[in-house]
């Protein structure tokens, strides 16, 4: 398999989380860029390429938190997975809630999978590299539209 | 059929209506009273014309005319009494009394000893302390020995030609006469005494009524209130499990992250200054955990099914035999009951009293735990042995406690959440939990569990 680049979109409004992802995904072997948004409507205005994100490449993965400043993680996911332009884009709900509530909610509106943040680094580090793995070279990605 | 039960519906309801007063609340004596005089006017006036037809037939072959004139003054008023409209119910039982007053001093006056009339009295002077205040019951006393000393003047001195004194000696009507007065006074002596007794019934039950009322109120805002607080200490976990465990993975985190990254650079004390920063962080973690798994006992864990002890234990004890050198641990039990409890809740409980026993032991021994149970009558009883270091006197209540610790971290870790977490789920399971123990001799924790739990 040839190597791909994969370009991931990170919504977070934690700059301590922020920074541990890049750290995570920097550790793991293949090549990738992340964009950052850091809250829902950001989000949403990066995907719909409006509002100074017109230049904005539709990303491979979306990592989404849910605890989001302005529109929280489940709405931006409902957003996503009813827009017919989005809707095929991997979503990883990756919280540092483990409540039921929000699992459940989450898988209800098409979640892909749903990770609750481990709290050791190296476990972390894992669960990012895992992710990369899964998604890049095991899976097969829906082609670009653009 | 139909339509006289209509007229005679509308009938008893107008009656009703008239001679009774709706401002008198039903749990009142006066209520009663007044319903007891409109039943009599309903049910006078069919009887009375029933009666008053041959009466004044009678009357007209023995020429008594005064007797037709009395009968007929009567029959109007008792209909004023029912349908006249705006008389206050006082009044009409007034007019309803005097003209059965009227009607037996007829009866007296005209037939004497063959009429009803001093029968009649005597039922007058019980319907009005039926009907009216007891007050009213003594005038009627009053009225009849009035009448009676009247017709007794009367007699003596031989005045006027009516039936009544010729029928009677003087002696005789005193005779006759003093027991109408007697028993008239008996009746309005006695019947109120009756009636207070019922009222007071009437207004204790009344009280007990609206004590309930107001309990029950009261209970239901309780639970009300309760909801309220389970749902705000709901919030409040989610609260806790989120913005405080947020920033302490960040502490975690970064001092790891810094350790990776950098830790060839650093210099023993360094390292030193990131463990104990990340211990703390962590321990911080374990204890919020174990706080949420408390708050959870009762509220989310709450499910009673039927829980088998003995591969319970078996479970419980997997990790612990593989973590450790297989077969460090000598665990005893056999023969332990099925029981009706929350399972997640007996598996904590269990695994907490299990782990404790392994982890507070001198150093170098083999921990030995024995678990046994015991059957009563309505709860099982459980006792979890072991050979540790022991529990002195005095802190053998203590230990139940949130985050209460006996030792220091660096000889035995722990946040001090297992035994007050394990209180709490018996206190769930409606029993007890106790210790027995002397310092270096091991400790023997019981614990009961009712039988009979709720299945939910």
């Amino acid at each position: 398999m040839t190597p791909k680049e994969i370009h991931l979109l990170l919504v977070e409004d934690n700059e301590g989380d922020i920074v541990l992802t890049q750290e995570a995904l920097d550790e793991g072997k293949i090549k990738n860029t992340i964009s950052v948004v850091r809250d829902g409507w950001e989000a949403i205005q990066y995907l719909e390429k409006k509002e100074g994100y017109e230049d904005a490449r539709e990303p491979d993965l979306i990592l989404l938190d849910i605890n989001l400043p302005k529109m929280n993680g489940h709405k931006v996911l409902k957003h996503i997975k009813n827009h017919d332009g989005l809707k095929h884009i991997p979503v990883i709900m990756l919280t540092t809630s483990s409540d039921e509530t929000d699992i459940i909610k989450s898988y209800k509106n098409h979640s892909n999978c749903y990770i609750t943040k481990p709290v050791d680094i190296n476990s972390f580090i894992e669960v990012i590299s895992t992710i990369e793995n899964f998604w890049i070279s095991i899976v097969q990605l829906p082609p670009k539209t653009n | 059929m139909n339509m006289l039960n209509k007229i005679w519906f509308s009938y008893k309801n107008k009656i009703t209506q008239n001679c009774t007063d709706d401002f008198v609340a039903d749990t009142s004596l006066a209520y009663w009273q007044n319903r007891l005089f409109a039943a009599s006017v309903v049910y006078i006036i069919p009887l009375s014309l029933v009666a008053i037809i041959p009466g004044i037939y009678i009357a007209y072959i023995t020429e008594l005319k005064w007797l037709i004139v009395s009968d007929i003054i009567a029959m109007l008023t008792i209909l004023i009494v029912a349908f006249a409209p705006g008389l206050s119910v006082f009044v009409r039982k007034l007019l309803f009394n005097s003209v059965l007053y009227l009607t037996s001093l007829a009866l007296l006056i005209y037939l004497g000893s063959f009429g009803p009339g001093l029968l009649y009295l005597l039922g007058i002077s019980i319907f009005i302390v039926l009907s009216l205040d007891k007050k009213y019951g003594y005038i009627a006393v009053g009225l009849n020995t009035l009448i009676c000393m009247v017709v007794g003047v009367f007699i003596y001195y031989e005045i006027g030609t009516i039936e009544i004194l010729s029928q009677y000696g003087l002696g005789t009507w005193i005779a006759v006469s003093t027991n109408l007065i007697f028993l008239s006074a008996v009746s309005a002596a006695l019947i109120p005494i009756l009636f207070e007794g019922l009222q007071t019934a009437i207004v204790k039950e009344n009280k007990l009524r609206t004590d309930l009322q107001y309990e029950q109120a009261k209970l239901k805002s309780s639970v009300e209130e309760l909801h309220q607080k389970n749902k705000e200490l709901e919030q409040f976990s989610y609260t806790i499990s989120h913005d405080l465990k947020e920033p302490l993975r960040m502490i975690r985190n970064f001092m790891e992250l810094l350790e990776r990254k950098y830790g060839d650079q650093l210099d023993e004390k360094a390292h030193n200054y990131i463990h104990y920063a990340t211990d703390g962080a962590r321990r911080m973690a374990q204890s919020i955990d174990d706080l949420l798994e408390y708050s959870r006992i009762g509220r989310l864990y709450n499910n009673v099914e039927e829980v088998d002890l003995n591969s319970m234990i078996t479970e419980i004890m997997e990790p612990i035999n593989s973590k450790d050198n297989p077969e460090s641990v000598r665990i005893e039990y056999s023969d332990l009951p099925r029981i009706e409890a929350v399972p997640i809740c007996m598996k904590m409980i269990l695994q907490n009293l299990i782990t404790n026993g392994i982890k507070y032991q001198p150093k170098g021994q083999q921990p030995e735990i024995k678990i046994s149970a015991k059957e009563h009558d309505k709860y099982w009883e459980f006792a979890v042995a072991d050979n540790g270091i022991g529990i002195e006197d005095e802190y053998q209540e203590e230990v139940f406690n949130l985050f209460r610790r006996l030792h220091t971290r660096d000889h035995y870790a722990g946040s001090g959440m297992g035994l007050a977490i394990s209180k709490k789920i018996v206190e769930q399971h409606g029993g007890e939990i106790w210790v027995e123990s002397k310092p270096g001799d091991g400790s023997t924790f019981f614990f009961t569990i009712q039988k009979n739990m709720d299945k939910k």
